[in-house]
Parts: C-alpha cells; structure tokens; sequence
C-alpha cells in the first residue's frame, strides 16, 4: 500500500470540503430540496416576445403598433372538410353548425368577429335597381331539404365567400375564429395552451370522423401544439438518462460510481432549473436544451473524477484517501476548463434575442454549479460510497491492456499519419467551404417552420393554403399619419401606388389594405360597375367607400393603417427582397405625413430576426473564437499550441456550416447559439490533450510517445466525454418540435466531429508545427 | 415705426407658407406620376378593350396600357405619363388613339400606342367647366334683362344653379381637385372625339384634342346620371347612360335627345352589329336590341342576373356580352342566346374582343384574360389560362 498520501499537500479548498463531510452533504440536501421545490414549479413557456429582437427598428414599430394590429393576425382557421363529396348535405351542414356553436363558447374567442356560414355576419348581396339587396348566407327558411341547400349554394356563391369561407372546391368550409389576447371579463391574457387543448378536445377530438376531418391552423395553435411538443422533452431526458448509465457502467464497470456520476449530474440540472425559477428566468423551447447540456457535461466532469479515483485505488489508496487525491489531481484542470466553457456560452450574450440570452444565462449557471455538484459532492459522495471491487478489477485490467483504439490515435502523432490526416482534413474543409457558401438564413420549410413539414399542424396548414386563397406569410407594413389622416386621400394614393409596387416585387402574392377596401367600396356603391374602382378626392366619398371595411384595417384614431403582404414563402431571400423593395419605394417617394414602416406579420418579424441573425452570426463567430483564442494564449503562451487547439474547432465550425447547408437547416433563433455551445464546449478537449501533451513535451518526451501518454490519461476520458455529449443532445434528433431536432443533430455532429478533430488533429498539427522541438530547446 | 410693420410682415409671411405647407408639399399625385412599367401588369385590373388592324389594346389600373400584335402572343406595356385608373380607349385609325380615366385624365397617343402623352387632366375641366358656367350665366343675366315674370322666374332657378355649380368648382379647383371620373372615349375619327363622364359631363374635341369642349349643356341630364358608354352606327352615336337613361345624336355630338328606355336600370355598354341592330345592356342580366336606330327596344333573354358591361361581334356577326361572375353571354344576330357560360376565373369581366382565330381576350378585375368558345352546342366552357406576361416594349431599359 503504497501510502503516500500527504495530508499537509491538501490545497485549502480540499481540506475545507474533506474536513466537515456530513456537514457538506445535510449543506447539499437542504439546497436541493429547496431547488428541487422551485424547479418543479418551472413550466415550459413559449413568449413570442422572447424569440423576436425586441430592439430591432421593425420590431420597436411593430410594439408601438401591436394593440391596433392584434386584431389582424391572431387568428384560428378551423376547416371541417367532407370527406365525401361536396359540403352541400343536410349532414354536413349540421356539424358545420354544431361546431361553430361549439367554438363560439370556447373562452378565448372573439365571439363578434367569429365568422362562418352559420354566423349571421356572413352575408351575401347584390346590385339590383333599387340598390343593394342582401341576406345572411344560410336562408331564413333552412330546412336542411334539397331546396334550402340549393338556396345555400346560390348565397355563398353571391357572398364572395369561395375561396375564403368555402374552399374553391366545395369540399370543405372555414371557421374563422378571432381570438381575444386578453379576457375582455377578467383582464387576464389568453392561454395559449389551454386554448389549443380545448380545439383539439371539442373540435377535433368530438368531430373528426369517418366523414369529416379538421383541419386547424393558426399562431395559438402553433403555440399550443410547441409547448405540447415540448413536455414530450421530458421523455428525452428520461432517454438520455438511461443511455449515460450504461455508458457510464460500460466505463468503470461500477454501479456505485455510475449512480453517484448520475445522481450527481442530476442534483446539477435540479439546482440549475431551480436558480433560474428564483432569479425569474424561464425555461423556453429553446433554452430546454440546456438541462441536457448541463447534464452531459456533469457526467463528462465525474467521468474524470471516478476515472482518476479509481487509478487512486489501483494504486492502492483507500476510498477516502483516493477521492480526496482525485479531486487534488483535477479541481484545477475541471475548474478552468467549466470556466472557459461559460465564458463560452456567455458570448451569445451580444445577440439581442431574448431567448438566447436566457439560452447563454442557463448554461452558464448551469456550468457553474456543475464545478460545486461535481467536483464538490461527487468526490464526497465517492469518499462514502468507494470505488466496487469490480470496478477496481477491471481498470486494473484496462491498464495492463494494450488498448486498441487508444494505439490507432496516437498514430496521427507520425509524420506520415499526421500528414495523412492534415491533407483529408483540407479536402473536407474545401466541402465544408464549398457547401458552407449554400448556408441559408432563416427558415426554409413552408408552414409553421418551429414545427416539423410533416407534423399535423403543417399538414393542416397545406390543406388549408392549397384549398383556400389565403397566404400564410404574412409580412405588414404600416402606414402611419397624424390622428384621423389615415384615409384621408392624399396617404391613400400613395398606399395604393405603394401597394402596387409591392405587387410587382417577386415572392408577393397579394397586398391586401383599407386602400383596396376604399376602391372596392367605389365599385361596390357604384351599381357593381368596375368602372369607379379607385380613389376618389372626396372625404366623404372615401368614407362611404370605407364605410364596410372589416375591423383592423385601421386602428381606432385613424393614425395608422396596415397594409397586409401575403408573401409566396418565408425563405430569406424573398423577405430580404419584400424589405429592399419596401426602401426603395421609401426613398422614391416621401410624402409629408406617411411613414410607411415595416413591419409586423410573422414574416416582417421573422424579417427582422433574420437580419439580426445574419450580423450577428459573424460577431459571435468573432466573440467566440476571440475568447477562446485569449484562453489559449492565458493557459499556454505559445501561439502554435493556439493554432493547434483552435485550428480542430475551426474546422468543425466550416463542416458544421456545410452540413447545414446539406440538410437545409438555416441559421436562425434555434441554430446560431449552437455553433457558440460547440465551440465552448470543443475547446476543452484541446485543453485537456494539450495540457497532457505540454507536460510530456517539457520533460523531453518524443512527440510520439507524448501523445500516446497523453491519449492514455486524458484522451480516454475525451472520446468517452465526446460521446455522452452527443448521446445527452441526439435524443433531441426525435423532437415534434422541428428546431429542437436541428439543435439536436447539429449539436451531436459539432460534439463528436470536435472529439474526432482534438483527437486526430492535434496531434497532427503539433508534428506540423514542429511543436516538439520547440519545447526540446 | 417701420420695425413692427416688417416683423408683422415676417409673422403673416410666415402664418402663410405654414398654412400653404401641406397641400404644396404633398410630393405625390398621381395624374403626373408615370405608370410604372410591372411585370404583373397584366394582372392588375384591366377595364376596356380595342382593336385596330394591327393590334389589340387593353387598359386599366395605375394607368396601365397593354398592347399585343395580332400575330403575336406576346403582351406589351406602353409608356403612359399617368397613373391614373384608366376606363376607355378607343383608336381613330391604326396610329391615332386616345384613353380616358379617372381624375378627369385623357390620354393620346399617336404612334399606334407605344407611348401615350396626357392631353387634359381634371383641373383642367374644372377651368373649362367654370368657363362654360361664367358664359352661360353671362347669357342668362342678359337674357333676364329683357325676359318676362314667367321667364325670369326660371331664369333666376337656372341662375342660382349655375352659382351654385361654379361655387363648389371653385372649392374643387382651390383644394379638393377633380373628383369626376371620365367613363367613356369615342375616336369619331382623327379630329373628333367624344368623351363621356360621370354625373353629366359630356366632352369634345373638334382638333385632335389640342383643345376641348364642355358640351354637357347640349343633353337634358338634370339629374347628372353618369354617362356610361357610346355606340356609332354611321348615322347617329348614342349613348348609354346610368338609371335607364338613353341618348342619340344625329351630327356627332353637336346635338342629342334623349330617348325613351323601356328599363329604369342602369345601361352599362352598347354596340352595332352587322345587321345596323343596336345592342344595349346593363344592369342585371338586361339586354336590349333595336332595329330602327333607338326608336323602340325590344327585350332579349339572357338567361343571367349579373351586371352586363363589355360586348363585342365575333368574325359570325355573334353578339358577345360579358359581365360579373365570369359570365360570357353569346346571342346570334336573331337575338337568341345560343350559349352561356362562366369563365373559371368567376371574375368581374368587363371587356372582350374576339379574335379571328376564334379565340377572345377578356379583361376583368383580375386583369387580362383568355378564352376560347367550345364548340357549339357544348354547355359549359372548357379550362383556360391567364395569358402571359407581357415583355417590355421597344426602347425600354
């Protein structure tokens, strides 16, 4: 036994956490508790304002805007399709019935402005010599017989319905269902989830049939069905968990570490779900990724620690002893290396989403309390719990063995390997390069892109976009004047022109506004003769014309109209296009007293985020690798061994850009921090080889050998961290929720294309760079 | 002394560009601004149809002209110098044409429709309008000098009328602008042409255009129906016009009477065919025909209740109506419907020309549009498509 455990070698932190144990462990039982009540009250919440870049100039317009504008877009489409034969049976009529009936009960609803054929605001007219003559769709004398469908079909067809109401096939009817933000009762504002649950189990759930089928769309169901999607997230975790502790078994061979890495790793995620309860923060569809991460990278970190302990205990220390020499031999590597990955993920910072930032704010509380739960408690724990004889047996074992794969690294540390390498690794990064240039920003599937194509609700959408003339890309433009100036003649020409201009930009289906309402109204009050369909100078005749407009077109004072693009798609480049032509009809023409400014809509927002994402993709990209660059340069004062730890995670970040472009993910809320987690997260695995790899170099080792002790201490725990890394985050490749996939298969490439390249690329570079005989002088 | 009386001069001067600032600013207006050249031209809606030997025109919205070569298929869009809704056009000969629209605008063009130039725009009416009112008041007061009790009871009615009219085209020349729309333009040939318009408004020109005439006070409109479209028999020219009303002129404009309609609706379009027969249609599926120049109608079954406003002969003699809903309505020389369709687009049509391929181009709400008739008798109409855009014209870009 060898006993040469030196008690007046302890370091002050050592001493204080071996000293009072139990005082440590009722210290960490309490706090977790305590968390632990707190986490469990944290809800998934899904804030629009939080994924938009609130300080963006279109998104402040669009605040100053958004009460009048309310009106305009929360909107729920239910379409009840018949699934045999047109909508003109007394059956299908009487579902129609009974579920705007239904729907009209639904809190939440909006009951004047619920439209549908069975809502007597839903009329027909037409011009006759004595003027305008009209009626509610359905007849007064509904009887559901032959007669009264006849009567029906002839209504709808004169209520310039088809194609909004009623598919352009007959084979199905809309519900158009406005919701209210805030309960007009209580004040309180609408539930999103609770709303989306309430369609699906009166609507859907009571009405879908072998004859009828529902089609929903809308945002409050696309919030509805993400945070559903989200709680199935919890399901991953469970996934994730299962997979580490076989790994993790696989590993030591050793319940009683394997639990204690586990247990460990979860108080981790308990305490961090906790901190971010107490300090107000929120768990979002986006920051849920963080658990996962801290999770990860608690087992990378007691990974360490019972890998070092059990070395301890092959070289015959008792428990206490090796827990305690454990945790001398890695507080300081462990500390700097959770430090560096928060500083990290603290660059996101710069991007002005909320979400990211709380994203940035989680992970790095997540990392910190990472170095107390698994540097701290684990070591603790295992002073307790000790090491199994089996474990013990089979890392003795392990040492004696030539290790294969270990044998098959150390390799990239000859000339010709390393040379091998540095060659394929140029080819793949001219891919990466190549296809990196395809890289899109924004979202590029049609629908609801948070959504998978193929989910129900994108489905629902498709079926209603092919059958009915609605657009969902929605990007506004608003028009603002004085109070009381929004129809006043002189702004609507301009807005007509405006409209017009926009017309003709590519990627515009349609411009829809109070302008073309005043022009219908012109043809409409004229006997329906085409010949008066525009503006005319007279207030009072634009007032007769605008005297029907439907509610949202202009806000209460008069002071701001919306002008509504339906767009063809919301890929990037049509909405850089809709935004380019918007500022050059701007700087064609200025009229005194309207400001035509962009802009609301799901696409005038995804607008905006998508210019804040493209700038700052190059600034975190600068943040990042500058941080990481200066940690290097701090820890190893050589700009060769910089070059040797950033040039690996360069490359991953050029391959990860290619392989965006080839899946056709774009950059965007979801995605961009993701290059900034595995470029944090990367860096360690440089910094523990090289760390490795330095030591040896100063005592005069070969570059070869060095490598090869290097692969043996920490190299092993490096490919075992890289892999529990990507298992934590690839769970999250099966989520409904289509972002949280993207994160998932990103993050799983970037965490294992990051091993790989530390693994096989360092070494290379360092014979590249002749760092051995540098060291030798 | 003086230093007062100039800062009060400053303070007035100022009072004034102040109270001047919004109307003169206001850098938009849309008589003057030039249509743009679009691509989806031939998609914004499109109002009236003409033919000359060579090509076939089309005009509407943001003051849009199309134009196309009978050989070829190929949409252009002419350089006009107005945006204004455009809402007749009608050609002299091959080289000669004109186009009306909205904010009293009337356009020209003289080298077979690439490029159209303004030759009056409503606040120029409104000045011809006072001119022809302050004239005709002159005439009245003189003739009420020397009238008797009876007469100068009716004369002072007419006067105070007159003052009344000349009073609110003063607040419209002052800060309202034109609100009357010009409905209907009528190329007698290259010198004279007749211009119709709403409430009453009845122009002409005698030269080309170079000048114009208000001759609204040659028809008895008291009540200022809109004068809604022309048809020229050789012999008299008509015009259609709003509530049932109904006018001829045997001299080309100089004089008219109006006679009676046997329907109180409101006429929207009328032409001649082959036979010298006068068609006239308007609201609710109404049609009309008369063989002896506007004496008496006789009533045709059109089988529809849509609003009735383009028509056109095909290379038969056919008459073809077209109006809302897509409806296309084609009666044979007889009178008789022989066929009734709706064109898919369900649009509110309101012009055709037929080609002599047999084929028709329509225009609509939704802008230019194809369509060829089945083969008789087949009920309903086959598919169609939107005809292609159009390419820029020569010496564009």
């Amino acid at each position: 036994m060898p006993a040469n455990f030196n008690e007046q070698q302890a370091p002050l932190v050592e001493r204080l956490l071996f000293s009072s144990r139990p005082l440590w462990i009722i210290a960490f039982t309490l706090l977790t508790l305590f968390l632990g009540y707190h986490a469990s009250q944290v809800r998934p919440e899904a804030s629009f304002t939080k994924m938009i870049p609130t300080n963006h100039e279109f998104i402040q317009n669009y605040f100053k805007h958004q009460d009048d504008l309310a009106s305009l877009g929360n909107v729920v489409r239910i379409a009840v399709e018949s699934k045999n034969g047109d909508i003109f049976t007394a059956e299908y009529q009487k579902t129609l019935q009974e579920i705007t009936d239904e729907v009209f009960f639904i809190p939440g609803v909006n009951r004047s402005g619920l439209r549908s054929v069975w809502t007597p605001n839903v009329r027909w007219s037409e011009v006759t010599e004595e003027g305008f003559v009209g009626g509610p769709v359905i007849p007064d004398s509904w009887d559901a017989s032959e007669e009264s469908l006849e009567q029906l079909r002839t209504n709808i067809l004169k209520s310039g319905e088809v194609g909004n109401l009623v598919a352009n096939n007959f084979e199905s009817a809309l519900i158009y269902v406005p919701l209210d933000e805030t309960n007009p009762d209580t004040g309180e504002p609408l539930d999103y989830q609770q709303f989306s649950e309430q369609l699906e189990r009166l609507v859907r759930d009571k009405y879908q049939s072998e004859d009828v089928a529902i089609h929903i769309t809308g945002f409050a169901k696309v919030i509805g069905d993400l945070i559903e999607g989200a709680q199935q997230v919890g399901l991953f975790f469970l996934l994730a968990l299962g997979i580490t502790l076989v790994m993790l078994f696989g590993y030591c061979r050793c319940w009683r570490s394997a639990l204690s890495v586990l247990g460990c790793s979860i108080i981790a995620v308990i305490w961090q779900l906790g901190i971010i309860k107490l300090i107000g923060s929120g768990i979002n569809p986006y920051s849920m990724l963080v658990p996962f991460l801290v999770f990860a990278i608690g087992v990378s970190h007691g990974v360490q620690i019972i890998n070092a302990l059990g070395n301890f205990r092959v070289d015959g220390f008792d428990k206490t002893q090796a827990a305690r020499l454990a945790f001398r031999s890695l507080y300081i590597a462990g500390f700097v290396a959770l430090v560096s990955d928060a500083i990290g993920f603290t660059t996101l910072m710069v991007i002005d989403i909320e979400v990211i930032q709380e994203l940035a704010i989680a992970a790095s509380i997540g990392v910190a309390v990472v170095v107390l739960t698994n540097l701290g408690l684990l070591p603790i724990l295992m002073s307790y719990f000790g090491v199994s004889d089996r474990g013990i047996n089979y890392q003795t074992k392990v040492r004696q063995e030539e290790h294969g794969v270990l044998h098959f690294f150390a390799r990239f540390a000859q000339p010709k390997w390393a040379y091998g390498a540095i060659g394929v690794a140029l080819v793949m990064l001219c891919w990466g390069l190549y296809y990196g240039q395809q890289m899109k920003i924004g979202d590029l599937d049609a629908g609801a892109p948070e959504l998978r194509p193929d989910s129900r609700y994108n489905l629902d959408n498709k079926f209603i976009v092919d059958n009915y003339s609605s657009s969902t890309d929605i990007f506004v433009v608003m028009a603002e004047t004085a109070p009381e100036m929004c129809i006043a003649y002189d702004n609507l020409e301009v807005m007509d022109r405006f409209s017009w201009h926009m017309e003709n930009t590519p990627g515009v289906q349609d411009v829809k506004s109070i302008v073309y309402v005043a022009k219908m109204g012109g043809f409409g009050l004229n006997e329906g003769n085409l010949k008066w369909y525009s503006l005319n100078r007279n207030k009072y005749v634009i007032n007769a014309n605008v005297n029907r407009a439907p509610p949202g077109l202009i806000n209460p004072d008069c002071s701001m109209a919306p002008i509504i693009i339906y767009l063809n798609d919301h890929k990037a480049e049509t909405l850089k296009q809709v935004v380019a032509s918007v500022h050059e009809f701007n700087s064609q023409y200025q009229e005194e007293g309207l400001e035509l400014l962009m802009a609301a809509g799901n696409s005038g927002i995804e607008a905006a985020t998508n210019a804040v994402i493209e700038t700052a993709q190059v600034k975190m990209l600068l943040w990042v690798y500058g941080v990481v660059i200066v940690l290097c340069f701090i820890a190893f004062r050589s700009i060769r061994t910089v070059l040797c730890i950033v040039l690996p995670l360069a490359f991953t970040t050029v391959m990860s850009q290619g392989l965006m472009a080839v899946l056709g993910i774009g950059v965007k809320v979801a995605t961009l921090p993701v290059i900034a987690l595995g470029v944090g997260i990367g860096v360690d695995y440089g910094i523990y080889i090289y760390t490795k790899v330095k030591e040896g170099l100063q005592q005069g080792m070969p570059l070869y050998e060095t490598y090869q002790m290097a692969l043996e201490s920490t190299g092993k725990a490096v490919g075992f961290t890289g892999l529990t890394l990507a298992i934590g985050v690839a769970t999250w490749m099966f989520s409904p929720i289509k972002f949280q996939a993207d994160m998932g298969i990103l993050l799983t490439f970037m965490f294992l294309w990051n091993m790989l390249g530390a693994l096989i690329l360092i070494p290379a570079l360092a014979r590249l760079f002749r760092v051995g005989s540098v060291h030798k002088k | 002394m003086l230093k007062p009386v100039k800062y009060l001069f400053c303070v007035a001067a100022l009072a004034a560009s102040s109270s001047y600032a919004a109307p003169t600013n206001t850098s938009y207006e849309v008589i003057e601004e030039p249509a743009m050249r679009a691509p989806e031209a031939t998609s914004a809606a499109m109002l009236k149809l003409a033919q000359t030997d060579e090509r076939t025109f089309a005009v509407g919205d943001y003051g849009i002209v199309l134009f196309r070569d009978n050989q070829d298929a190929q949409w252009q869009q002419a350089e006009v110098d107005t945006s204004v809704l455009l809402t007749s056009v009608d050609f002299a000969d091959n080289q000669h044409g004109w186009a009306v629209g909205h904010h009293g605008v009337i356009i020209h063009t003289n080298d077979a429709g690439e490029t159209w130039q303004r030759q009056l725009d409503g606040f120029d009416i409104l000045e011809l309008q006072k001119v022809a009112f302050e004239q005709q008041l002159q005439e009245f007061e003189a003739e009420l000098e020397t009238a008797d009790d009876a007469t100068a009871e009716e004369l002072a009615f007419e006067i105070e009328n007159i003052e009344y009219e000349l009073e609110s085209l003063a607040f419209a020349l002052e800060s309202e602008g034109p609100t009357r729309p010009l409905l209907s333009v009528f190329a007698i040939n290259k010198d004279e042409i007749l211009v119709a318009a709403a409430y009453g408004l009845m122009l002409k020109s005698s030269d080309g255009g170079a000048s114009w005439q208000v001759i609204s006070n040659r028809l008895d409109n008291e009540r200022g129906y809109h004068y809604n479209a022309f048809a020229y028999d050789g012999t008299y020219t008509y015009v259609a016009a709003e509530s049932g009303t109904f006018y001829r002129s045997p001299d080309r404009g100089e004089s008219w009477e109006q006679v009676d309609f046997p329907y109180n609706g409101s006429l929207f379009g009328a032409h001649i065919d082959n036979n010298n027969r006068l068609w006239v249609y308007g609201l609710r599926g109404n049609v009309f025909y008369s063989d002896d120049q506007a004496e008496s109608f006789t009533r045709v079954t059109a089988g529809t209740r849509v609003n009735l406003s383009g028509s056109t002969l095909t290379a038969k003699g056919n008459s073809v109506v077209v109006g809302h809903s897509g409806v296309i309505a084609i009666f044979n020389p007889n009178g008789t419907l022989i066929q009734l369709t709706e064109h898919v687009s369900g649009d509110v049509l309101t012009d055709v020309v037929a080609h002599d391929d047999g084929s028709f181009t329509l225009v609509g709400q939704g802008g230019l549009l194809s369509f060829i008739a089945p083969a008789l008798p087949v009920e309903t109409a086959p598919a169609n498509e939107q005809t292609p855009a159009p390419t820029a014209a020569q010496g564009q870009e």
